[in-house]
């Protein structure tokens, strides 16, 4: 039984078009009706240095989950922080 | 208890769901990620039907088709032991959970190799990358160094050079063994320089790699390319290792199997690039993967005498 959601984390996702795990990882939020801001850092240069020096790292994707940093698909560490129960 | 548990991903393992689930019989697909190397493939233009598509669109239209058909999938998950129980039925152990299972179709694929050089372990993900499609556009106005000279090479750099301001290619080959076809597009793209006859040998850097020290074998020379992007693509190995206490694996470690897709242990069946098929192509994946299923299911129907 998934918990009742008090309000909307605030989640946002640095990846790159062509970047597969990065689907997985959108596709993953998008089934669990979870809203996240869709960042592309082959475009926005701002954001991809935002994102190298807060992952301290280039990989995609990385996502900002209430303000903690969880790099590539890291399912457990992302049902963790969003109470998502299997 | 399932009749059938398939481990795996990739064309093999999605072709395979497919056949299975279309038999009626109560499957069970279990992988990590969707599409294997497929995934990482920017242009496919060799799958019939389908004259060019990037490797994702190729990804999600599988995936959706096996989401058509009545099968039980756990995505994201990483199956950590597969053992033989004394009755020949298999026991699968993710994380979390165990699963009993008639027969089992192995279908997990390869995984990229490592080049084993100072420094590679240090600065993964911090300008080293095995992924070309997910990372390209990150070296954006770059120099990046592609470690490799085969197709997988090639396919590398002509990726990073959507981006980046210069691409080495640090072959180790005297002399490049991809396709004639890949060799004349690497060599007229202006972004691209091909050395040949080298070795590797270490990765410099601070936070991020910033230098690639390589020997030039022709002259036994060293010498440094700064470059602060690096792509890893020398080949890849097979995801063998679940099993490999319990079936036969050939020198590469590749699962040896017949022409029924069984491996030595008769309700352990295997498909695609972790075989020892003779191509790792998609689509001679996918058609092991059906061949899998059927011959999975004949043995299903021959244990219970049918």
């Amino acid at each position: 039984m998934e918990e009742t959601r008090k309000e909307q984390p605030a989640i946002r996702v640095f990846s790159t078009p062509s970047c597969p795990y990065c689907v997985n990882l959108k596709q993953y939020l998008d089934e669990k009706g979870f809203k996240y801001e869709d960042i592309d850092v082959a475009e926005d240069e701002k954001a991809r240095e935002e994102m190298i020096s807060k992952s301290k790292q280039m990989g995609v994707p990385v996502a900002e989950i209430n303000g903690e940093i969880v790099v590539g698909f890291d399912k457990a560490k992302i049902d963790q922080l969003l109470g998502i129960k299997e | 208890m399932y009749d059938l548990i398939i481990i795996g991903g990739g064309p093999a393992a999605i072709t395979a769901g497919i056949y299975a689930a279309r038999k009626k019989i109560k499957v069970l697909l279990l992988t990590k990620n969707w599409g294997g190397q497929m995934a990482w493939a920017p242009e496919i233009d060799n799958y019939t039907g389908i004259s060019n598509v990037k490797g994702l669109d190729l990804v999600n239209r599988m995936v959706a088709h096996l989401k058509e058909n009545d099968l039980e999938i756990k995505e994201g998950v990483e199956v950590k032991k597969v053992s033989l129980k004394k009755d020949s039925s298999l026991e699968v152990r993710t994380g979390e959970e165990v699963y009993q299972s008639r027969t089992l179709i192995m279908a997990t694929g390869r995984t990229p190799k490592k080049i084993n050089a100072a420094g590679e372990e240090k600065f993964l993900g911090k300008g080293i990358s095995y992924c070309a499609v997910c990372d390209a556009p990150l070296y954006a106005d770059r120099v990046v160094a592609v470690i490799g000279g085969g197709n997988t090479g090639i396919n590398t750099a002509l990726e990073a050079a959507k981006y980046a301001a210069r691409v080495y290619i640090l072959g180790y080959q005297p002399k490049s063994s991809a396709d004639q076809y890949l060799q004349i597009k690497a060599e007229s793209n202006p972004k691209i320089t091909f050395y040949h006859n080298i070795l590797t040998h270490e990765f410099k850097g601070d936070n991020f790699v910033s230098a690639v020290v390589y020997e030039d074998k022709n002259t036994g020379e060293k010498k440094e390319l700064a470059a602060t992007g690096v792509f890893i693509a020398i080949g890849s190995i097979p995801n063998s290792s679940l099993v490999k206490n319990m079936v036969e694996l050939n020198e590469k470690k590749e699962i040896k199997i017949d022409c029924q897709n069984a491996s030595s242990v008769k309700n352990i069946f295997a498909a695609g690039d972790v075989t020892d098929v003779s191509h790792k192509q998609i689509i001679v994946a996918t058609g092991e993967g059906a061949k899998a299923a059927l011959n999975a299911y004949n043995y299903l129907n021959q244990m219970k005498g049918e």
